[in-house]
């Protein structure tokens, strides 16, 4: 039985269609990333779970429980949201302890388990403060406390970390991890940041103009996107996208870009027709660095570099199409070429639906 | 930041007139007030220093003690039912109801109309013989009685009435803009945490509008100390001096009665009653970034 | 705001060009912008302007003449006065007089023989030690009955000479199912009923010691007893809904038939004549019960402040000999509504009330000062006593501690 299910949910915003027959279902103690641009849903969608907004049609069930009709307080959910949403008037420690005093439990309980959630986040020394005298990562840590101290059977975030720093969210990314492996709670998580999506999730669900276009594992989302949009949504830079068309050369399925170029042989066989080509950036590099079984080296020419640091990216002329690899940082104009393609690692998809093939 | 001295200097130079003006006739003409209620001026100032007698005629004089005593009964309850009223009145426009436009129009639409307008029409209304009370008989409930105009104990509420419907709209239109300016997700938050409405505006967002509490309370104040001509138009002060007010007061005793130093000097107790009133209001206000 | 400006920046140019040849001039601060009063004091200019002076019009509208007096008074202290103020004749008068800030026209007086032709009460309150600090230019009186004589013939009565015929008509009015008396709630309404009560039934001499002389046995004798318990018996006679009400408002009920009678000053034949209605036809106008020839009287004067100008002292001077002149004086009460303060106005032209008022004016002994009129008491303790009555109409307080509270409120003010 799965913690959370969101079974076939439909909502509009007078004519705008937001969220078209969406189903999720999320595992006991797993940690599900909504990933996907602003404006596509993700939000609504939390906030249907959360009983704050009503879908037109479909249900939600936690814990084998119907709560589509549930009023937010009966569902058993706690929620994290993007500007902590503390209560400016109160102090920490009852900030924390909110929703266990509107549930009834006593004071005395109450006191004790805000201080082992503030003792678990090493919260302790600010709970007489006001939210208005915390840092922004302070707050955030009081806003995961206030969730975690009710113990929900479902935790949900709406973009917790986009207004931390760059470094301070990489610390709490790695919090959030551990917490949710010490607490084994079941988390619903809205991001447009990929990265936190990668880190972050047992699964990813990538939502696009209200639908789910694909849900999994983050590195099958990596490597294997479903369709146009996943693909080119994940990685940075994303993965290059190349329209040309399939024709059967000598029993062989070659895969012909538009605009001339060379011709790709492809390794399994394929109906031929017009196709997009995708490959991610670091399938496209020194012959050297991809293993030798799969490797294809065309002679095309470099356009221009960009040294990031860490790599560097080389984008090719292939056809009229456009080809970024990622090279070691130390390459120059003269040793990029020869470039070679891993041609296991190909994803096709069809561009009249955009979705993999 | 600091200023660079040319600057400090051209800033100062700016305030000058502004300071000087309301130095002169704000802090100016009180400090003379408060010179000429120490004199015996009646018709014409006249510089003589007679200590606090005119503070003890004052206080001595019925008609006086009445119109205190109707300015802290009346600044209460106009202040208190104000702020009540419009706290509830904004807490519905909050609750997003249909044609919020309109209604949030008529609500502050009595703000727009003068005292005088609002103390006639109340006074049409209050009256016995022509409004309420007559038009209930009319419709055939014979026994129905609303006569607080004509009623020496109760005329002082009349100015409640009148001075709530006229400034109630202002309170509201203050604290729907309070509410409207704290963050939804708070909203959110509260409900998660299992809080049932009332208690999410009692607890959290009434809390939250402090400083629009503060505005409010200071606005509502001054029209307290200046609902003058209220009461000149709604009452006359009467019957008798029952609903009289120490504005009114001021001014007959002031410029009608020829006792310029007796004026002077229930206008220096309205000027403190009015300080001891505000400072609250004005320290809460500062508070609000805490 | 912006007319005073004017008229100070015309005094300026005026005082710059000061020489043989500036004709009179006159800069008059005033508060007559109604309809009547106004047209009234265009009689006076358009004379002064026909015999070369030269008028400077300054009227200061608002809180029925509050703003002027305070203007005038803040021009006067200030050293700039206005050559000609509006004021009323009696005790501030005097207090400005007393202060030097009054000069006097006693030459013109002299020659126009002011002391013969006036009542003496307007005389001696023109005056200070002796010389006219004043223009008397008309004369109001306070204790009238309108009445409706249709409504007064339904119910069978006639007009009230005593207050005892009064009783007995309002009770068979009230009967009658119309209002008996009608009044407006606020306390300088409710003291013209006073003072015709306490001339009505105590008579002139009591009414002199009592309101004019403030006599404490007067004030806390028996007498002022039996007056508010005719008060108690009004009390008895006035609806419910006078609270606040205008004195105008009053006089509608009475014109509508809704009242029968209401005591109030003689610039309600205004509103009656508004209404397109002839005195003594369609309505009448009579003395207060029991005042007989005895007439409570205001007057509206002209001040002389001192002044050192050649030009504007010459405006004064002209500006008394034409406000006295008799053609004048009857030009002015008769767009007013008052009578002349002169008593040797020709009568031609003047309404059957008038007519009345005029009559009393020239020959009663008893020409009293009104309780407001700041000719009897001042201002202080006129408010007083209209605090006290006020507080006697809106409790339930016996006579005998209305009288007292009168009293008390006397003795707290002196």
């Amino acid at each position: 039985m799965s913690a959370l299910s969101v079974q076939d949910i439909g909502k509009r915003f007078g004519a705008t269609p937001v969220l078209s027959g969406v189903s999720l279902d999320v595992a006991e103690g797993e940690f599900m990333v909504l990933l996907g641009p602003s404006g596509c849903g993700k939000s609504t969608l939390l906030n249907i779970v959360a009983g704050l907004e009503e879908p037109d049609a479909g249900r939600i069930v936690i814990g084998g429980r119907d709560v589509t009709r549930v009023e937010p307080r009966d569902r058993d959910i706690a929620m994290v949201f993007q500007s902590y949403a503390l209560y400016p008037t109160m102090s920490v420690r009852r900030n924390m302890g909110f929703g266990l005093r509107m549930r009834g439990t006593s004071r005395g309980e109450t006191e004790a388990l805000v201080q082992e959630a503030a003792r678990l986040l090493q919260i302790e020394p600010l709970l007489d403060r006001r939210p208005s005298q915390l840092s922004g990562g302070q707050r955030q840590r009081v806003a995961i406390g206030r969730a975690i101290v009710r113990k929900p059977a479902v935790f949900l975030f709406d973009e917790p970390l986009s207004n931390l720093d760059a470094k301070l969210r990489a610390e709490t990314r790695a919090e959030l991890r551990d917490l949710h492996r010490r607490l084994a709670a079941t988390m619903l998580y809205v991001t447009h940041d990929q990265v936190e999506a990668m880190t972050l999730a047992t699964r990813i669900a990538v939502m696009n103009r209200g639908v789910i276009e694909q849900v999994g594992p983050p590195q099958e989302i990596y490597d294997r996107p479903a369709s146009l949009f996943v693909a080119g949504f994940t990685g940075s830079p994303p993965m290059n996208l190349i329209s040309g068309e399939i024709v059967a050369r000598e029993g062989q399925a070659i895969f012909q870009p538009d605009g001339g170029g060379p011709a790709l042989p492809l390794p399994e066989a394929c109906r031929p027709g017009k196709i997009i080509l995708g490959i991610r950036p670091e399938d496209v590099s020194d012959p050297l660095s991809l293993p030798e079984i799969s490797r294809w080296i065309p002679h095309i020419l470099p356009l221009r570099m960009e040294a990031t640091g860490a790599d560097t990216h080389v984008t090719f002329a292939w056809g009229e199409a456009r080809i970024t690899g990622r090279f070691k940082p130390a390459v120059t104009e003269k040793n990029v070429v020869p470039v070679a393609l891993d041609l296991a690692k190909l994803s096709l998809f069809d561009p009249a639906t955009g979705l993999r093939i | 930041m600091r200023l660079h001295r040319r600057d400090h200097w051209a800033a100062l130079l700016v305030l000058v007139p502004t300071v000087a003006v309301a130095g002169l006739f704000l802090f100016g003409f009180a400090l003379w007030s408060g010179w000429i209620s120490l004199t015996s001026s009646t018709l014409l100032p006249r510089y003589d220093f007679v200590g606090w007698l005119q503070y003890q005629r004052l206080f001595a004089m019925a008609r006086w003690l009445t119109a205190y005593r109707n300015l802290l009964v009346f600044g209460v309850l106009f202040i208190g039912f104000s702020l009540g009223l419009g706290l509830l009145l904004a807490i519905l426009l909050d609750r997003k109801i249909r044609g919020e436009g309109i209604l949030r129009t008529i609500y502050l639409y009595p703000m727009a109309v003068s005292f005088v307008v609002t103390g006639t029409a109340w006074r049409w209304i209050l009256d016995p013989s022509l409004g309420l009370q007559e038009t209930a008989r009319g419709l055939g409930w014979a026994s129905f009685s609303f006569d607080w105009l004509s009623d020496p104990d109760r005329s002082l509420y009349t100015l409640v009435i009148a001075g709530v419907w006229q400034s109630a709209g202002l309170a509201m239109a203050l604290f729907l803009a309070g509410l409207r300016g704290i963050d939804g997700e708070i909203v959110k938050a509260a409900r998660i945490d299992g809080a049932p409405v009332w208690k999410i505006y009692a607890f959290i967002l009434i809390p939250l509008l402090k400083p629009a509490f503060a505005t409010a309370g200071i606005l509502l104040s001054v029209t307290v100390i200046r609902s003058f001509d209220l009461v000149v138009v709604l009452t006359g002060g009467g019957p008798g001096f029952s609903s009289d007010l120490p504005s009114r007061f001021m001014v007959e005793m002031a410029f009608r009665r020829d006792q310029l130093g007796l004026g002077a000097a229930s206008a220096m107790v309205i000027l403190a009653t009015f300080i001891a009133v505000i400072t609250p209001f004005l320290y809460a206000g500062r508070q609000r970034a805490r | 705001m912006k007319s005073i400006l004017w008229a100070a920046l015309a005094l300026f140019c005026l005082a710059g060009t000061a020489g043989a040849q500036t004709p009179p001039t006159a800069e008059v601060l005033h508060w007559w912008t109604a309809g009547g009063e106004a047209k009234a004091l265009r009689v006076i200019a358009d004379r002064f302007q026909a015999e070369g002076g030269r008028w400077i019009d300054n009227p200061v509208a608002g809180g029925g003449g509050d703003a002027a007096r305070t203007v005038a008074k803040t021009r006067l202290v200030g050293g700039k006065p206005p050559t000609m103020m509006q004021w009323h004749l009696g005790l501030s008068l005097k207090q400005l007089a007393e202060e030097g800030l009054l000069g006097d026209v006693d030459e013109v007086a002299k020659e126009g023989g002011w002391d013969a032709a006036l009542p003496a009460l307007i005389a001696d309150n023109a005056r200070y030690k002796g010389h006219y600090v004043a223009i008397p230019v008309g004369i109001h009186g306070e204790n009238w009955l309108w009445t409706n004589p249709k409504v007064l013939a339904d119910a069978g009565v006639s007009v009230p000479k005593t207050w005892a015929e009064f009783d007995a008509a309002a009770a068979k009015l009230k009967a009658a199912g119309v209002i008996p008396l009608a009044l407006g709630g606020q306390g300088w309404q409710q003291v013209i009923v006073f003072n015709a009560v306490v001339l009505g039934t105590q008579g002139p001499g009591f009414y002199r010691k009592a309101l004019v002389d403030l006599d404490a046995k007067a004030l806390g004798g028996p007498e002022m007893v039996a007056v508010f318990e005719q008060l108690a018996r009004i009390k008895g006679f006035i609806d419910p809904g006078a609270t606040n009400r205008d004195w105008n408002e009053a006089t509608q009920l009475v014109i509508k038939g809704r009242a029968a009678m209401q005591l109030m000053g003689d610039w309600t034949k205004g509103e009656f004549a508004a209404a397109g209605l002839q005195p003594e036809k369609d309505y009448g106008c009579d003395a207060s019960p029991g005042a007989g020839q005895a007439y409570l009287v205001a007057a509206d004067a002209l001040a002389v402040p001192k002044l050192s100008d050649p030009a504007q002292r010459r405006g004064q001077l002209l500006m008394a000999k034409i406000a006295m002149d008799p053609k004048v004086q009857r030009d002015f009460s008769l767009a007013k509504g008052s009578v002349p303060a002169r008593r040797d106005v020709p009568a031609d032209g003047f309404d059957a009330c008038s007519l009345k008022a005029m009559e009393k004016v020239r020959n009663s002994p008893d020409i009293l000062p009104a309780l407001g009129s700041s000719m009897g008491v001042g201002a202080a303790e006129a408010g007083a006593i209209t605090d006290a009555v006020a507080q006697f109409f809106a409790s339930s307080m016996s006579p005998t501690q209305g009288a007292r509270t009168l009293r008390d409120a006397i003795d707290a003010i002196r």
